[in-house]
Parts: C-alpha cells; structure tokens; sequence
C-alpha cells in the first residue's frame, strides 16, 4: 500500500461569483486525516458555497481542490463521491414509512460494487460502527432525531468516503441527543476519517474540533486551534468588529413608552419555542434576531394567529388574538410570511389578487354582495404597488409567477400594508431579494413605524436588524434570551447574541 | 452549461440568480427563447380548440346529416348534462379536490325527483327544491365538512359517499322502476325549446355565466383558487380553507343534482343505477379544458369546450356507424390524449 499523505484534502484559491456577488474570495482550507475542524460563519459568509462546491455542485471560478494529493475537478455530486468526498446536509431526507436498514440503502442500488460484499452486508457493519445495529429493521418514522441523523452519516459512509462535510448536523437535536452523535464523530475520526463540522453552536465546535476556519464576507478571516479559542472570542471573530457602524441605521422612532400593542408573556410552544417574552409599542420597530431554528418564525407564526401557544399570555391591544389566522387579522395583526414560496405566493393568481386575498371588501359592488370591480381594484393595487417602487409600473394584473422575487415580495409587503393594522409582523422580509427592492423595503417598513404601528422585524442578518430595529430581542434555543437598546445595537452585538444567548 | 442544483435554499445565492432570470426580458438572450415560449404558448391556448375545429371538419365529411339542424340540435341537447355537471366539477377541480360521488349525486337526484313527483304526487317545484337541498346541498356539505374539516382524503371520502348513495337510490325507490306519471310543466320544461334551441342547452349557458362569474370576479372564486394554487399562502393570508372547501364541495354538487333532477324529466323515468353516467366524461372535460385557453388552468370555458369535443366524437361516431362500446373506448383515449398534449405543451414553455 503506497503511504499516503497526512493531507485528506486540500482547497487552496478557491474563488466563486454569482451575478452580482463575489461568494468566495481565495479561499484556502485543509483537513488532515484523523482531524475534524469546524467551519463556522455568518449566513452568507461563504460555507454554504464551499460546501457546495466540495459536494461537486458547483464548480469554482478559479483554485483548485486536491483530495489524498491528487487535484480534482467535480463535474457533478457524483464525482465528489468517487473521490471520497461526502456531503451530509442539513436538511434530513428520511423516508419514514421505510425502515432504517433502507433508508441507509437508499440510492445505494446502482453504485453497489461486484467485488465487496453485499450492500446489505455492508449496511450491517456500517450500523454496528455507529451503535444502529439494534434497530435496523424499525421504521424510520419511529426513530429519534438523533438516530435520523446517524442514518443520513451511515448513508455517506456507504459511499466510503475519505472527507466527511457535516453541515449543522446538531441543528435539530436536543442537547441529550448530541452527545451520541458527536461519539459518533468522535470514533470515525480515530479511524482516519478526516470531517469538517460546519455549525453555528459554538460550544460544540470548540468542544469537537481541534481547529476552526473562520469564514466572513466570502474569505477566511482566521483558523486557530480550538483550545485556544472560547466562545466570546469565536463570535467576535464571526462577527468582525469593523463593521459596528452602519450608515443605513435610523434615528430612533418616538416610542411612546406606555402605549402597549402588543404583549407576549412565557409564551412556549414545543418543541421549538421554550419561553418568550416581549412586549411592542407604538411606533416602534422591534428588531427579533436569533439564528435559524431559535424559535423565531413560530414566534410570530403564534403572534399571527396561525399557531396556538401551548402556555403563556398573547394579547393585542389588550385583547386575546383569538384562534385563527382570519380573527387575528381583526385583532389588528398583518403579517408578511418567511418563506414566499411556499407561504406567499400563489403562482397563477394576479398581482391584484394576491394584494387583496386578505380582505376586498372595499372592491366589492355593495358591502353585501361579493361581486368585485377590477377597475377599482387594480387602480388601487396600483398606487400602494407604485409607493413602494415596484417596476414596471401598472403590473397589478399580470400573474405572480411572472414576478421577480423581489417584486413578489412586494406584492407580499403591499397586502400587509393595505390591512390598516396596528400590529406588523415581518419574517425575513428581504429574503432573497435585490438591493434595490431591500431598500424599498425598508423604507415601506419605517414609514409605518412612523405613521405610529408597531412593527416587529425578525431577521437572519444582523445587518438588517440593526439597520431598521429601535430594540432588539434576541432569541436563542427557543427562549427570548437579550434584550438590546439604544447604542447597544450593533452589528456585532447582535450577532454574538445570536451565537452565544 | 453546469446543472444547476434542483432545489436552493430561498435566501442563498442560488435564489437571486433565479430571481434574476424571473425579470422582465430584457437579458441578451431574449429574443429567439422568447418566440419560442410565445409559439408554445399559443399552441397551448388554442391547440385543443383547433382539435375541436379539425373533428367538426372530418364529420362534417365524412358522417352524412352530421351538419343537419336536427343532429346539431342533438349534440348540444347531449352537451347540456355532462356541461352542467363539468361546470360544478371545475370549481372542485379549482380547488385542488376530487369529487368522485358525481353518478351518485347525479342518480339519486334523478330517483329522489321522480319519487316525488310521480310516485308521491307532489308539485313539480317544491319537489325540485327539495331534491336540490336533500341530494345536492347536504351532499356537497358532507363532502366538503369530511375534506374541509377533517381533512380527509376527497378521493377516497367520495367514493365512500358515492357508494352510500347508490345504496340510498334502491332504498328511496324501493328498488322498482319508476316509469311515468311525470307532471306536464316538469317534462315539458326538460324536453322544450325556446325557439330552435333547448331549454337545458340555456339553462347549461345561464350555469356556465354564474359559474364563471363566480370564480372570477368574486371574493369566493378568488378563495378558490387561492385555496387551490397554494393552500397554505391562502391560510396565511386569512383566507378560511376549511369553510372554501366546504363552499366548493357544495356547488359541485350542486350543480351535478340540477342535472339529475332534468335528467328525470327528459327521460321521463328511473330505475337505480341507471342515472346519468357523467364521471369519466365531465372529468375529461376538465382536464381537456385545463390544456385549452388559460393551460395548466381549469377554467370554464375550457371546460365547455372538452364537454363539446367529448360529445361531437360519440356523436360523430354514432353517425358513421362505429359501435356503441367504442365510445368508452374513444372517451379514455381522448382524455389521455388531452392529458399528454397538455404536458407536452407545458414541457416545451418550461423548457423554451
């Protein structure tokens, strides 16, 4: 057997632009056998790219990539995985009605080899590595988070890999269940495996790794070994401290301190929110930061009427919500989705339509009868359309689909706007979106602020939450953890809150 | 060009370029992609209608008296049934569900009408009304309660309901014939003409206008298709699900007991099981519709059209002598015809 080199794999220069953005910016990144080291960074910061182009998704502009020493250039995830480079995402894909033995299997079939022994055999082993063996047979519908994930590393093991990329593989997990699934990495590491853990706990990257690479802005920003690293420092080192001042920030709104909107108080819904607390008055713009998965997006999911607290106090204006989506709309709570896709857009409806679904009253011939006049409608989608700056103008009859994503979203935005609360609830509310919509986003957002609502804006990017937020309450493991005021916001205040609570 | 990842997270990069292609057509590129899309989509919208033109020409050739006023007469009176019931079930369709109790509705109406009027010797409107709101208005609402609110699967709750209803067309009838006895006013209605043309082929028109009133130019209508284009997008926007559903179910059966009810009257009797047979032809009618006009839409005037191409081919057929078993035979063939063509058309715009 020739010796093989320490070196498991190795990125040196990679570089990556999308239209308009520069992802990765030479970039340079080792793993050695036997070691797991953690990438960590902001969302947009490069890991996702990287991973995508380690996985052999996407092909970088310029740099090269050596695994085991030799260069490689992946065409597609197929070649990555010939190469013994395996990517586990983070999102699980489990098939619940098969058994765990299959859902390991799954996609096996056609790169089964004829020499080794048999798939199933090979199966066998791979669940004995990582304690599954007991349960092979069981449905994965019945297995516990932490078992789906080991199914999703038992399936890249299958591909026998060299590099194991484990994107957020603790996201989901209860922290009793981490405990298994770091064992897990643990002992494939003392066999030689060589892991990036990509992750936003910082806890469990210092625990796990022996080195971090540090990644902002589409450029490694700094590797250090983990012991001498701590979680203050790590996040400082996400977040950059150049970046404190942010031209974008608004002067704070008036905020007239005792006039209540709304109240949230231990509200909890499990498993994903724990105990939160808030309170929003007029006129404010509170900003509700917190990573992916804090709990955020239920939070207002509750607020908005669209789920049910299990326990805790929820009350508008005083007033319970009620019980639907429809009965907090009169309660006074607009509410503009994460997600367009899936939870705003209904691609073959008009611009028109998708404005008034919530409530066309006003369009209608007589209040009692249903019968709606487009002229009107469309004259009136039009001018809330053109306030916020959606080209080309005159666009409230043509279909949703043909939309850009930031002009969906402002079609979105103007449905909100047109419901006359006194309660705004923006998710992620420029997810997506070009820089120039972003704007006139956030200009639609303060005016109603200013025109004495309440808006709450919960975000991803610290920048945006600093850009727009009066205050800010952060979230962390399902429990409205911070509060931040007045020169406390900043981006890297609000960014270590977010990783560290 | 590098294969793109099928899905990208909403947020990420991958997500802007996608939103960048979404723009208007400015990019370089345009041009020639965009006549293609332009040829495709107009093959969408008036391809099926083209068939219908095409069919009308070859019968028109080769099937003598095909174009006699008598047979044109004919072929809208035997559009009127399926039309209606088509109509009711597009709003189903609109919805994203399945209504599969149509021949039940349909049957039982038929039976409950003629039970009434010639067995029991009740007046002819009182016995119409009660008809619609025993066999299409509780019908539809449990339908729709069971898919709406208990969200049960409509396939399988119709046909649970629709096999509980063939059982109710033996019980109401006592599994005898009803043959006869039929009031005048009620079989002269169902059998008239207003001029040259039958009063079921206006009633079918006057359905088809407050149907499609109804779906495009109201509140509900627009709940419907909301409701059908992206469920969750319309809970989130305050749109109550459950109760559209619940509205949906109810007009299609609505409608589908309306024609049962004329059923009755033109033939003049009933037995179980013999009612109208609607199911596989206003399906067909749906789904040809949703390739014609507005693709990859079901909407009325398509809908009108597929029951019109359903109708002139087992009228054509008839006429040239083709055996009357081969109409089932040519109704799936249609349908799967009409299914393929529009995916293919849909292809080629995804693809263009």
């Amino acid at each position: 057997m020739p010796p093989m080199s320490t070196r498991a794999i190795e990125v040196r220069d990679v570089s990556k632009a999308y239209p308009g953005v520069r992802a990765l910016s030479d970039v340079s990144f080792a793993v050695d056998r036997s070691e797991v080291v953690g990438l960590v960074g902001h969302n947009g910061a490069g890991k996702s790219t990287l991973t995508r182009i380690l996985g052999g998704v996407e092909r970088p502009d310029s740099g090269t990539v050596e695994v085991g020493g030799a260069p490689v250039a992946f065409g597609s995830p197929d070649d990555a995985i010939t190469a013994g480079v395996c990517v586990v995402p983070q999102h699980l894909s489990i098939v619940p009605l098969l058994s765990i033995e299959e859902n390991i299997g799954l996609g096996a079939g056609r790169r089964a080899r004829s020499d080794g022994p048999p798939l199933r055999e090979r199966i066998r082993l791979i669940a004995a590595q990582l304690g599954l063996e007991g349960q092979l047979k069981q449905k994965a519908l019945w297995a516990r988070p932490s078992t789906q994930r080991l199914v999703m590393i038992a399936r890249a093991l299958l591909r026998e890999p060299q590099v194991m990329l484990l994107d957020e593989p603790t996201a989901a997990l209860h922290p009793s269940e981490v405990a298994r699934v770091f064992e897990v990495i643990d002992g494939l590491r003392e066999d030689g495996m060589a892991i990036v853990f990509i992750s936003h706990r910082l806890e469990e990257v210092l625990r796990l790794t022996s080195r971090v690479t540090v990644m902002r802005q589409g450029r490694v920003v700094a590797e250090e070994a983990s012991a001498t690293l701590d979680k203050g420092r790590l996040s400082e080192l996400i977040a950059g401290r150049e970046i404190d001042v942010d031209a974008e920030r608004s002067a704070p709104s008036p905020a007239a301190a005792d006039d209540v909107l709304l109240r949230c108080e231990g509200l909890v819904r499990l498993p994903g929110v724990r105990g939160v607390s808030l309170e929003l008055r007029r006129g404010e713009i509170l900003g509700l930061a917190g990573l992916a998965g804090s709990g955020r997006t239920q939070v207002l999911r509750m607020i908005a009427g669209l789920e049910r607290p299990d326990e805790g106090e929820l009350t508008v204006k005083g007033r319970p919500i009620g019980r639907s989506r429809r009965s907090a709309l009169r309660a006074g709570v607009a509410y503009l989705p994460d997600d367009r896709v899936n939870n705003g857009v209904v691609p073959e409806m008009t611009v028109a339509a998708t404005v008034t679904l919530s409530d066309d009253r006003r369009f209608r011939v007589h209040p009692w009868v249903p019968l709606l006049r487009h002229g009107r409608e469309a004259a009136m989608v039009d001018e809330v359309l053109a306030r916020l700056d959606l080209h080309p103008r005159g666009a409230a009859g043509r279909k949703m689909k043909h939309l850009s994503g930031g002009n969906q979203q402002k079609a979105l935005m103007a449905r909100a706007l047109l419901a006359g609360a006194d309660v705004y609830l923006f998710d992620e509310p420029t997810e997506g979106v070009d820089v120039g919509a972003r704007q006139d986003l956030h200009d639609a957002i303060r005016q109603l602020a200013a025109d004495g609502a309440g808006v709450i804006v919960s975000s991803s990017e610290s920048d945006e939450i600093v850009a727009l937020a009066d205050r800010v309450v952060v979230m962390y493991d399902g429990v409205s953890a911070r509060e931040l005021s007045g020169s406390g916001v900043t981006e890297a205040a609000v960014t270590q809150a977010c990783l560290v609570g | 060009m590098a294969i793109e990842p099928s899905s990208s997270p909403a947020g990420d990069l991958g997500g802007d370029r996608a939103d960048a292609g979404a723009t208007d057509a400015t990019a370089p590129a345009a041009p020639l992609v965009d006549r293609r899309a332009q040829r495709a989509a107009l093959l969408g919208r008036i391809g099926v209608p083209l068939i219908l033109v095409l069919m009308i020409v070859v019968f028109a050739l080769t099937a003598q008296d095909f174009l006699a006023g008598s047979n044109i007469k004919t072929i809208f009176t035997d559009a009127a049934f399926p039309s209606m019931v088509a109509i009711g079930l597009t709003v189903c369709l609109t919805m994203g569900e399945f209504d599969l109790s149509l021949n039940g509705v349909a049957g039982l109406a038929t039976i409950v009408v003629s039970v009434l009027v010639a067995r029991n010797h009740m007046a002819t409107i009182p016995a119409i009304l009660i008809t619609l709101a025993t066999v299409g208005v509780v019908v539809g609402l449990a339908n729709g309660l069971l898919v709406g609110y208990l969200g049960l699967n409509a396939l399988i709750v119709t046909i649970a309901v629709n096999s509980g209803l063939l059982g109710f067309e033996y019980v109401i009838s006592k599994s005898q014939q009803i043959f006869g006895g039929y009031p005048r006013g009620f079989v002269s209605f169902a059998r008239g003409s207003v001029g040259p043309i039958p009063n079921i082929v206006i009633l079918a028109v006057v359905l088809a206008i407050a149907v499609w009133l109804m779906l495009e130019r109201t509140t509900l209508g627009r709940q419907m298709r909301a409701v059908g284009g992206n469920a969750e997008a319309a809970r989130i926007a305050g749109v109550n699900v459950s109760r559209t559903k619940v509205w949906g179910f109810i007009i299609c059966s609505l409608l589908t007991a309306v024609a049962g009810v004329l059923f009755a009257g033109k033939q003049t009797a009933a037995f179980p099981l013999s009612g109208l047979d609607v199911l596989l032809p206003s399906y067909a009618a749906c789904f040809i519709g949703a390739a014609t006009f507005k693709v990859g839409e079901f909407n009325i005037a398509g809908t009108l059209v597929g029951v019109m191409i359903a109708t002139i081919t087992a009228n054509g057929l008839l006429l040239i002598g083709v055996a009357n078993y081969a109409t089932y035979l040519i109704q799936g063939a249609i349908l799967l015809v009409a299914l393929t063509f529009a995916r293919l058309v849909a292809r080629r715009r995804a693809a263009a």
